[in-house]
């Protein structure tokens, strides 16, 4: 359990940094004033939040992989 | 289109009125032709019953709140009257024309012919610009043809007719299909009717008001985070990307929870008719895009436990004299049946080649940014967007046609804006179920259109406040008070910029 809470977290750690990167470039590049520190403070938000539930994520993830194979193995319903 | 000054708008419903106010705070000169005989488009007239179908901060305008002792899920009489409350407020009045029909558009050389047959009999007027306003549907109803209707001794109504529950009184009912209208109706006729019956093809999802008896829908369908989780919008942040592609199991694991919620709160397994369930075929994240997005009153489905509302899932395969034979090979026998299917699309007022120009898919025409047609110069359709927030959209798109007439955003080329068109026609069609209004069609990916016309405009599409704003971003709904400033034209002084 508590590798699966590590590299979730840890797994969590380096998507927050990728998304709080692309966040703050994102905001960053908006005309007027605050708009850096805005990004800023998004992307630190999306790090912490990622950091956090890191783990959980990797959970559901596993969870839906598991799920969604076996689903595949027996199709019961049309999609669009 | 920067010199546009004289503005036709055709239609006094909701979108109508949001562009009229929009463009004469613009100091632009608004005229509104109105066929019915009072403004308020939809509202004006409906079913027994009628009103919106999501709670009241939802289906109001940004700059102009429902009153607080307006009920949820508003009803229409009371919308009738705040969208008539918002035409005096705004001073919009004095430019309507009821009873007003729109006959035909003329192309000129800068702008268009429009011509009226009203009170003052047939007029003709050239203006600048002319805004579609009509929404989605004609005043058609959408009307199966049946064999042995003509034999059938009882009566045959479309939804639209049922003003009053006197028709359903003491009568044995067939309701037709399983939309907003249908299930109403069906509602309206347990309390009233001897026996009711609905038929409908196809099941789909239902969306409860409270998730799980506790939370807000709005919650559960209205955040970026549950928007990041849907078939990912025309070309998708990185984030989407990921979650679509690496994290597709989490996407698949969300909405199978969901449906287990679904299935258990609605008890969707409850036997119907030939021993069939209410259970749909279409997965729940594709099924909420589809003709019918279904936010049912509380009580439909215990009424169908109870057995009051008897649910059929089939087609009416022929009328006979005493009832309808269903193509499962039920027959009811019955009195009445209300075809609640919607209505059909009509653009009748515009010339044969424009609408050719439109396009004659069976899905319906596709605009650039779901209002322009780059050859169609000075011809702006606004409300052609389904959404679950339809007030606030209507009034984004009416922003956005004002900047873009005050120079403060300029449009692509034409090729860009062709190959922009292709791109959502191509998008749509790999995935979104059929409907004849697809091209008209975002409910839940509003949220990403919305986001698309702020940044056309150059307004900040992150609309929340607050130094729990990232997190209210991802978690929180995002509903028309979000857009207050945008909708009022007074957002850049908030984002710390002089206005252009």
């Amino acid at each position: 359990m508590d590798d699966i809470l590590w590299i979730g977290s840890a797994l969590g750690a380096l998507f927050g940094l990728l998304h709080g990167v692309w966040l703050f470039r994102l905001q960053a590049a908006r005309p007027g004033s605050g708009q850096r520190a805005k990004g800023i403070y998004y992307g630190i938000w999306a790090f912490i939040l990622w950091t956090l539930f890191g783990a959980y994520v990797l959970i559901f993830w596993l969870l839906g992989l598991i799920g969604s194979s076996i689903a595949r193995l027996k199709p019961r319903r049309s999609s669009a | 289109m920067e010199s546009a000054k004289r503005v036709g708008i055709i239609g006094a419903g909701v979108a109508g009125l949001a562009t009229a106010k929009t463009l004469l705070a613009e100091g632009h000169d608004c005229t509104l032709f109105e066929r019915g005989d009072r403004l308020g488009g939809v509202w004006a007239d409906g079913y027994s019953n009628f009103g919106a179908q999501v709670p009241k901060e939802l289906y109001q305008f940004p700059d102009w709140s429902l009153p607080e002792s307006a009920a949820d899920f508003t009803p229409g009489p009371i919308l009738q009257t705040y969208l008539e409350d918002y035409a005096d407020h705004f001073g919009i009045r004095p430019h309507i024309r009821l009873r007003t029909k729109v006959l035909s558009l003329t192309q000129r050389a800068e702008g268009w012919t429009v011509s009226t047959e009203g009170p003052e009999g047939p007029i003709e007027e050239d203006f600048d610009l002319v805004v579609a306003a009509t929404g989605l549907y004609s005043e058609t109803p959408n009307l199966p043809s049946l064999p042995g209707q003509e034999a059938f001794q009882g009566e045959v109504l479309h939804s639209a007719q049922v003003k009053t529950r006197a028709p359903l009184e003491k009568r044995r009912v067939v309701v037709v299909g399983y939309g907003k209208s249908a299930t109403d109706i069906a509602l309206e006729a347990a309390a009233v009717a001897d026996e009711v019956h609905l038929v409908f093809r196809e099941a789909h999802w239902p969306v409860p008001p409270l998730l799980a008896g506790i939370l807000p829908f709005k919650w559960g369908m209205l955040s970026r985070m549950t928007g990041a989780l849907f078939t990912p919008y025309l070309r998708p942040s990185p984030v989407a990307r990921w979650m679509h592609g690496l994290g597709k199991p989490l996407v698949w694991i969300f909405w199978r929870l969901v449906e287990l919620l679904l299935y258990f709160q609605c008890r969707l397994g409850t036997k119907i008719a030939q021993g069939r369930t209410l259970v749909p075929d279409t997965p729940v994240e594709i099924d909420c895009f589809g003709e019918s997005t279904m936010l049912p009153r509380p009580a439909l489905y215990r009424l169908i436990r109870e057995g009051r509302i008897a649910a059929h899932r089939a087609e009416i395969a022929a009328f006979t004299p005493d009832g309808v034979t269903l193509s499962d090979g039920d027959h009811l026998a019955v009195d009445r049946v209300v075809f609640a299917t919607g209505w059909t699309s009509d653009y009748g007022y515009l010339p044969q080649a424009v609408q050719k120009t439109l396009g004659e898919d069976d899905d319906g025409f596709y605009l650039y940014r779901h209002m322009l047609h780059p050859d169609l110069p000075n011809l702006v359709f606004i409300g052609r967007a389904a959404t679950i927030l339809s007030i606030l959209t209507y009034c984004l798109q009416a922003r956005w046609l004002a900047e873009l007439l005050a120079g403060r955003h300029s449009l692509p080329g034409r090729e860009a804006m062709q190959s922009e068109i292709a791109a959502l026609k191509a998008w749509k069609r790999s995935w979104m179920p059929f409907s004849p209004a697809r091209g008209a069609r975002l409910l839940l990916h509003m949220l990403y259109y919305h986001d698309e016309l702020l940044r056309d405009f150059g307004a900040d599409p992150l609309r929340k406040r607050g130094w729990l704003a990232p997190f209210k971003e991802l978690l929180a709904p995002y509903q028309p008070s979000d857009y207050r400033a945008i909708v009022a034209g007074d957002w850049e002084a908030e984002e710390g910029r002089a206005r252009a």
